[in-house]
């Protein structure tokens, strides 16, 4: 399956849809959705290095957790990220990001929301649709 | 979707979906609206979140459902629910991500023509003064003893920093400050986003919209809240800003294990909660009203910088260029009040998300000045179109939990927005019709098109006709600033 990210209308908000073959792309792909809603264009230069954990539940609140802490860089720091390293451990998921200062976006995105969220095991790998509250 | 034929008419702006709808379903749903509104909405899934609403554990009455209602995330926007404190539950994202997101009016005696003279300048200085755009930082930096005090005070802290006077206070729902607001139950990362984002507007639908009175309806209620026919207003749409959205991301977060720990079943994820009385519920009422005061101190800083922004265009061109306060009142809040419901008198958890408290006449939870009147409801409209402002009936308080619209509620998506005109087109419209624009980003000039919203008058006709608010005043725009 190739991957990739489509957005569907919302009355209010901003939705995507999401699709990888497996969950450490989708979440790749989905950070890249959520910055192409934004607009962003980030500085070649200096990068920045952030490591987080994130808790593993479950797929889904990893998945919104992993928004959600890069929704937090691009409005408390001013950070975009272009490169994701992933480390799964026990119960947890380590992540190592590269990113660059934001040259221009649009802010518009308040949170990543659990709207109807599923993600979908198909034969060729994962779907999911995600809602951002604007 | 739900068919038009499930609804039961209770009167030509009061229509019914019953519990027996689905299985799940614990209360009705009641909605306010048109038979042509009411259409309009099974278009989306604003029907079906506000059924999903009707599952939660210890709902009072029913579910309300605004006619600006459109589709959110996991709750309707437009949509009222309330709660029994003893065995009902409070839920996060039913108040929404931007805690207290609401509405501030001024008044003031300067003549709408000034407005057209100096038009540029005020915009210009409105848009220096203020300023907007999400992240965006305020003038204001806080340390992190003072963003506590924030939280306690509201409205209090500017105040005490010589941004606010006391008819201000009076006239903000709460003046401007819940009591039991608890800072020390946010989280780091959310203080941290608190630091510098007072006094700032945001983007999205956030805006300050100069405006001027166009017709008054009721002279009384309108000369008691200093509007007058033919005069300036200037309006503010903002909230909480970062802060606010990250308590609530934190806690819908959070009680994604807390729904599993008290044995919750909840239709959409979205809609995760915790028992009122829980030590989570609490917890989160705590940081919720913690929001809710940074919010109310916001659009108090965002009134005092555009007072700065007023007497730098007009000082020495008229005697007076001041802003009295209208009203302040939130649409996106968890209240505890307490409402008479099937004849007994209950207290509650009232969450509004896209809706208004519109508190009828007598009412000791309104200013005292406007006890005779009603509550002011404030009633945006869409850039193009007019603002109004309301007052609570006595019927608001039987029909709806004290609740009213809060705007024109949108119809089309942003794509579907962004398709039918172009930024600069629509800037361009609305200069031809003598609106003002000043955005931060045209593409977003052009999702908040008024083609995308309801006709507010329509939306205005059916809280009027089903008599949970009655009609004080138009306002029609001529200056909008937005993010």
């Amino acid at each position: 399956m190739d991957a990739g990210f489509e957005e569907i209308d919302h009355t209010a908000d901003w939705e995507i849809k999401v699709w990888a073959p497996d969950f450490l792309s989708l979440l790749r792909v989905a950070a890249n959705g959520m910055y192409s809603l934004m607009e962003l264009e980030l500085e070649s230069s200096p990068a920045v290095n952030k490591t987080f954990l994130l808790p593993f539940e479950d797929a889904e609140s990893t998945l919104v957790g992993f928004l959600s802490e890069l929704l937090y860089y691009v409005d408390a720091e001013k950070i975009g990220f272009k490169h994701f390293s992933f480390h799964p451990r026990k119960n947890q998921l380590r992540v190592e990001a590269t990113g660059y200062p934001i040259r221009s976006g649009r802010f518009d995105i308040k949170a990543v929301t659990y709207h109807k969220i599923k993600i979908t095991n198909q034969k060729v790998g994962l779907t999911v649709r995600i809602v951002f509250d604007v | 979707m739900i068919p038009l034929n499930r609804f039961t008419k209770i009167s030509d702006f009061v229509w019914e979906i019953p519990s027996t709808y689905r299985q799940d379903m614990r209360v009705p749903v009641r909605i306010f609206a048109t038979q042509e509104l009411l259409k309009a909405s099974l278009d989306d899934l604003s029907m079906e979140q506000a059924v999903n609403v009707a599952t939660l554990p210890g709902l009072a009455g029913q579910v309300v459902v605004m006619p600006d209602m459109h589709q959110g995330y996991g709750f309707p926007i437009g949509g009222v629910a309330a709660s029994r404190v003893s065995d009902g539950v409070v839920s996060p994202g039913a108040i929404g991500y931007d805690i207290n997101c609401g509405v501030r009016l001024l008044a003031s005696t300067i003549p709408g023509e000034l407005a057209k003279k100096h038009g540029q300048d005020l915009a210009i200085a409105l848009d220096r003064f203020c300023p907007s755009g999400v992240g965006k930082e305020g003038k204001i930096r806080l340390s992190e003893a003072e963003l506590r005090q924030v939280c306690k005070l509201g409205s209090g802290w500017a105040l005490k920093k010589g941004m606010a006077n006391d008819q201000d206070i009076v006239r903000t729902e709460e003046e401007g400050c819940l009591q039991e607001a608890d800072p020390m139950s946010i989280s780091p990362r959310a203080m941290s986003r608190g630091i510098d984002q007072l006094g700032t507007l945001g983007s999205g639908n956030h805006f300050l919209e100069v405006g001027v009175v166009d017709a008054v309806f009721d002279e009384k209620a309108a000369t008691q809240m200093g509007m007058q026919e033919g005069n300036l207003t200037l309006m503010i749409h903002c909230g909480s800003r970062g802060f606010g959205h990250q308590i609530c991301t934190d806690f819908v977060q959070q009680f994604q294990s807390t729904v599993r720990h008290y044995q919750i079943q909840i239709p959409d994820r979205e809609l995760v909660c915790a028992p009122v009385q829980s030590p989570e519920g609490q917890k989160y009422l705590a940081a919720m009203r913690s929001a809710a005061n940074y919010a109310f101190c916001n659009r108090q800083i965002l009134a005092h910088q555009a007072r700065e922004a007023f007497e730098s265009v007009f000082a020495g061109k008229i005697k007076n260029w001041g802003l009295t306060q209208v009203y302040d009142v939130a649409h996106n809040m968890g209240k505890i009040e307490t409402h008479v419901i099937q004849g007994q008198k209950v207290k509650v958890c009232v969450h509004r998300k896209g809706a208004t408290r519109a508190f009828g006449p007598g009412s000791p939870a309104i200013p005292e000045e406007y006890r005779s009147i009603g509550q002011p409801v404030l009633v945006p409209g869409s850039m193009g179109t007019a603002s109004w402002v309301l007052a609570g009936t006595s019927g608001s308080m039987e029909h709806s939990f004290g609740s009213c619209c809060h705007g024109a509620g949108r119809v089309l998506s942003r794509n579907q927005a962004k398709r039918s005109i172009r930024g600069e087109q629509l800037r361009d419209q609305l200069g031809e019709q003598g609106v003002l624009i000043k955005a931060g980003s045209l593409p977003g000039l052009a999702e908040e098109a008024p083609q995308a919203y309801k006709d507010v008058d329509m939306v205005v006709e059916v809280v009027v006709g089903a008599d949970i608010a009655r009609k004080v005043a138009r306002i029609k725009p001529l200056i909008v600033i937005k993010g």
